[in-house]
């Protein structure tokens, strides 16, 4: 795994350098290249420059609200990540339409993925403002063998919540989910954590339908962010939009078997006060707001990261892909940059490669308890860490 | 039931305890993000301030302030446009983030830009889809951006350039911090430009400078070759003069000295040929001087010319009337048109160089033949031949005779000394009224003096000089 990012203003040749570096850096032509870019290079000009060294390898990546690479956090750049497979092969493939029907999306690009073979780790990129990410993921499952690893994240636009991209091969898509399987002699290991914490009383959810919550304990949804932030709805886009707020305060979940609460971004406030959000919340669930302390999101960071290299292998660690919320970034603030330290502490060092980007909204799977058994389950998360350790 | 009260208590205290800690929370956020923003747009500014401020090259400052409003500022496209002295027509320009399709209609369309009375007077305009006028929603679709900040860029109060950057996707509200910022931002690229104008400017006022040096030098050199001519032509005059006074002084003095010697031991007859020679090269010596004093008059530029109008024919006919006795048996003949026109001149002068012209044919002309002076008119003036019959100038000294003290070594000459000093004369007066004068000869053919003068000389322009003539 190589990596290499530009953030020169020329888009073609922003894709040209950053791709220059990861091939130097990898000693050969990747197998695999994941892009990673800032929403002003989503143009097809940057995907030929990119190809324009890969040879036309394999490509699939999204817009993102942020990069990271080896030395942290990048911002308004391309980030490009090459694989070199031993004994395997990289397939990727895209699924349109995911508004209107995201489990069908789903099931097209598991098909795209699995046409060359069974994959031992799917990477997925969905839109992240179109689409129900559990319904994409149901529908890719149907597809894959159930054991198959789902890491990945939704696509960002620099936080603006407004239009998101995805790349596939040489083409710019949106409204879509993207995705990566790779299969081969390579160990690979996945940690998640968030490090937010339950604050004040529960609510329950008294009305839901899909992604929208309408109403909290009897009362229009968005009462829980008037409630505690004080600050009336018509007020809150006057400071800041609210998908900003939304992010920094997310509203979680309890799962059993899970240590963490599931968080849910609400991402729209409806007419009526009720909140759509990033994924589903079951009608009759309790529900918190959540708050994270600066040290408890770089702890879960510490945990995501160990966790992945644990499962990879520590002494077969080469690099990871970090896939993190891009509320974490909002919340960390300047100290955003501190968190990819700790991952790459935790993974074992300035010797570690590491590539990803910030968006709204990850998979990964988790291990939960359903009907008293545990089960390993591909689950949509928020204001997350996924950290993917790769090993050779 | 009281426990159960506590509880609900607590609960409370605990839920109002979360109210208070997401409150105070959401405040710090805020004050950080602020902080933080701020501290992102003094990076940005020293940023774009050192690569602009460190060039004097206005390709890579427009291309700084353009890339860096993508790369340090947030915005997806930006361009920057530099105008002309006037304001009006774009001179230079860079962009970054838009398609070269999308900012060629930025520049086409820049006219209605820089009408809007938004953008002339403000220190910024910021313009977003939802809210903006129809022509501004056109302009924004046609580039693919969904708002944008425009920022004049002023030296003084003229416009000298704009900055206009755009998000894609999103709308665009400023903070207080940010407006002060983009008017920082707008005053540093208009001062690296300013600084980049003086320096060009500089080098070109440079080049000048240098430029003037070198003419300056150039006509030094040739004041001074023309100095060390003058100082030659004077040694070479002094010697001339001296030379050309002492013959007829020696002349004057030996017989003067013979004649108070011998006085009384002289035969009459040859007294009276001792006085005659006297007499005859005092006359030479008084021409020589008063012809000395003419020539010199006219090389220093004091000789003064009274315009009047002048009847050519008239003064000619005067002319022949003074030299008749010195003509004897060559005939003077005159052919003047009847429409011979008056042209503007000095009288005094004109009948100087035709006494001069007139008696030199007469001199070189062979018993009983004929001296001519005919005129005649052509488009911007007269001209006036003055003809003879004698023995001609050879083809080498048509020029050289109006050199002064220029004679040629023939008999005639010897026997009939002049100063050297008449055609010289000639030609500086025919000069002064804007004329010219050459000769046209075939030995054995004889001469043939041409002179030139025109209707219409402007009395302040200045007059050829004798040598270029």
């Amino acid at each position: 795994m190589a990596v290499g990012t530009s953030s020169s203003a020329n888009v073609y040749l922003a894709g040209q350098e950053a791709a220059q570096l990861m091939a130097q850096q990898l000693g050969a032509i990747p197998h695999l290249t994941l892009v990673f870019a800032s929403l002003r290079f989503a143009d097809a000009r940057l995907l030929n420059g990119i190809m324009s060294v890969t040879e036309g390898a394999p490509l699939a990546g999204c817009t993102d609200a942020g990069g990271i690479n080896t030395s942290g956090p990048v911002r308004r750049s391309v980030t490009v990540v090459g694989f070199k497979i031993d004994h395997g092969f990289a397939s990727v493939g895209a699924g349109m339409g995911i508004s209107v029907d995201p489990e069908a999306a789903g099931e097209e690009l598991g098909k795209a993925l699995k046409s060359a073979g069974t994959p031992r780790l799917v990477l997925m990129f969905p839109d992240g403002i179109s689409g129900s990410a559990e319904e994409i993921v149901a529908g890719l499952q149907k597809r894959l063998s159930p054991g198959v690893p789902l890491a990945g994240a939704a696509s960002g636009d620099d936080f603006l919540f407004q239009r998101c991209f995805q790349f596939c091969n040489g083409k710019i898509l949106s409204d879509a989910v993207v995705g990566a399987a790779l299969a081969g002699e390579f160990s690979a290991g996945i940690g998640i954590r968030h490090g937010w914490e339950p604050v004040g009383r529960p609510f329950r959810v008294t009305k839901a339908l899909g992604r929208t919550v309408m109403e909290l304990d009897g009362r229009p949804a968005i009462f829980i962010y008037e409630d505690y932030l004080g600050i009336r709805y018509e007020d809150m886009d006057k400071s800041e939009p609210f998908p900003h707020l939304a992010s920094t305060y997310p509203l979680g979940i309890y799962l059993q078997g899970f240590p963490e609460h599931i968080l849910r971004q609400a991402i729209k406030v409806g007419t009526d006060g009720s909140l759509l959000c990033s994924a589903g919340i079951p009608e009759g669930s309790e529900v918190y707001l959540m708050f994270a302390s600066r040290e408890s999101a770089l702890q879960a960071a510490d945990r995501a990261a160990r966790d992945a290299a644990e499962m990879a292998g520590r002494d077969r660690l080469k690099g990871a892909l970090v896939f993190c919320s891009v509320g974490r970034q909002k919340m960390l603030g300047s100290e955003f940059q501190g968190e990819i330290d700790v991952i790459r502490n935790a993974l074992g060092g300035s010797g570690i490669r590491l590539g990803g980007f910030y968006g709204y909204g990850e998979h990964a799977p988790v291990r939960v308890k359903q009907n008293g058994q545990e089960i390993i389950k591909n689950i949509y998360h928020n204001e997350s860490v996924v950290v993917v350790g790769l090993g050779g | 039931m009281n426990m159960e009260n506590e509880l609900i208590s607590a609960r409370k205290q605990l839920d109002s305890t979360a109210h208070a800690l997401i409150r105070t929370d959401l405040q710090l956020r805020r004050s950080n993000e602020s902080l933080e923003r701020q501290l992102q747009l003094l990076h940005a500014l020293h940023r774009v301030g050192m690569l602009i401020t460190s060039s004097f090259d206005m390709e890579v400052i427009l291309n700084a302030l353009a890339e860096s409003m993508v790369r340090d500022l947030d915005f997806e496209k930006s361009g920057v446009i530099l105008l002309d002295r006037q304001g009006a027509k774009v001179i230079q320009s860079a962009y970054a983030g838009f398609s070269a399709r999308e900012f060629l209609y930025f520049l086409d369309h820049l006219g209605g830009v820089l009408n809007d009375s938004t953008v002339g007077r403000e220190e910024f305009s910021v313009q977003n889809m939802t809210v903006a006028s129809p022509e501004w929603r056109e302009f924004m679709q046609k580039m693919s951006v969904e708002s944008m900040i425009l920022l004049p860029i002023r030296i003084k109060s003229d416009l000298i350039g704009l900055i206009m950057a755009g998000h894609i996707s999103a709308a665009l509200r400023l903070t207080q911090a940010e407006r002060s910022f983009f008017g920082m931002y707008a005053y540093q690229a208009s001062t690296a430009i300013e600084n980049s104008r003086l320096y060009e400017a500089l080098g070109r006022a440079n080049l000048t400078l240098e430029e003037n040096v070198r003419e300056r030098t150039r006509d030094l050199v040739q004041a001074n070759e023309q100095l060390k001519d003058l100082d030659n032509e004077k040694s070479n005059f002094v010697s001339l003069v001296s030379h050309e006074l002492r013959t007829p002084l020696t002349a004057i003095k030996g017989f003067v000295a013979t004649l108070l010697q011998y006085n009384h031991d002289i035969p009459e007859d040859k007294r009276l040929l001792y006085l005659n020679i006297l007499n005859s090269e005092t006359d030479r010596l008084t021409r020589l001087i008063t012809e000395l004093l003419d020539i010199s008059k006219i090389e220093s530029g004091r000789q003064e010319i009274v315009w009047k109008p002048v009847k050519l024919p008239a003064v000619t006919q005067q002319v022949f009337s003074a030299l008749a006795a010195n003509a004897g048996n060559v005939q003077l003949v005159m052919d003047f048109p009847n429409d011979f026109p008056q042209i503007n001149a000095d009288v005094d002068k004109l009948e100087q160089v035709l006494v001069n012209l007139v008696s030199n044919a007469l001199r070189y002309s062979p018993p009983y033949g004929v001296v001519s002076v005919r005129g005649r008119r052509y488009r911007d003036g007269v001209i006036v031949e003055v003809r003879d019959q004698g023995q001609g100038i050879p083809f080498g000294h048509l020029e050289k005779i109006f050199e002064k003290f220029y004679r040629i070594d023939i008999d005639v000459n010897r026997k009939n000394p002049g100063t050297g000093l008449g055609l010289p004369i000639c030609r500086g007066l025919l000069n002064l009224h804007g004329g010219r004068i050459w000769a046209e000869s075939e030995e054995g053919q004889g001469s043939c003096f041409i002179f030139t003068l025109p209707f219409n000389l402007d009395k302040g322009q200045q007059v050829p000089s004798l040598k270029s003539a």
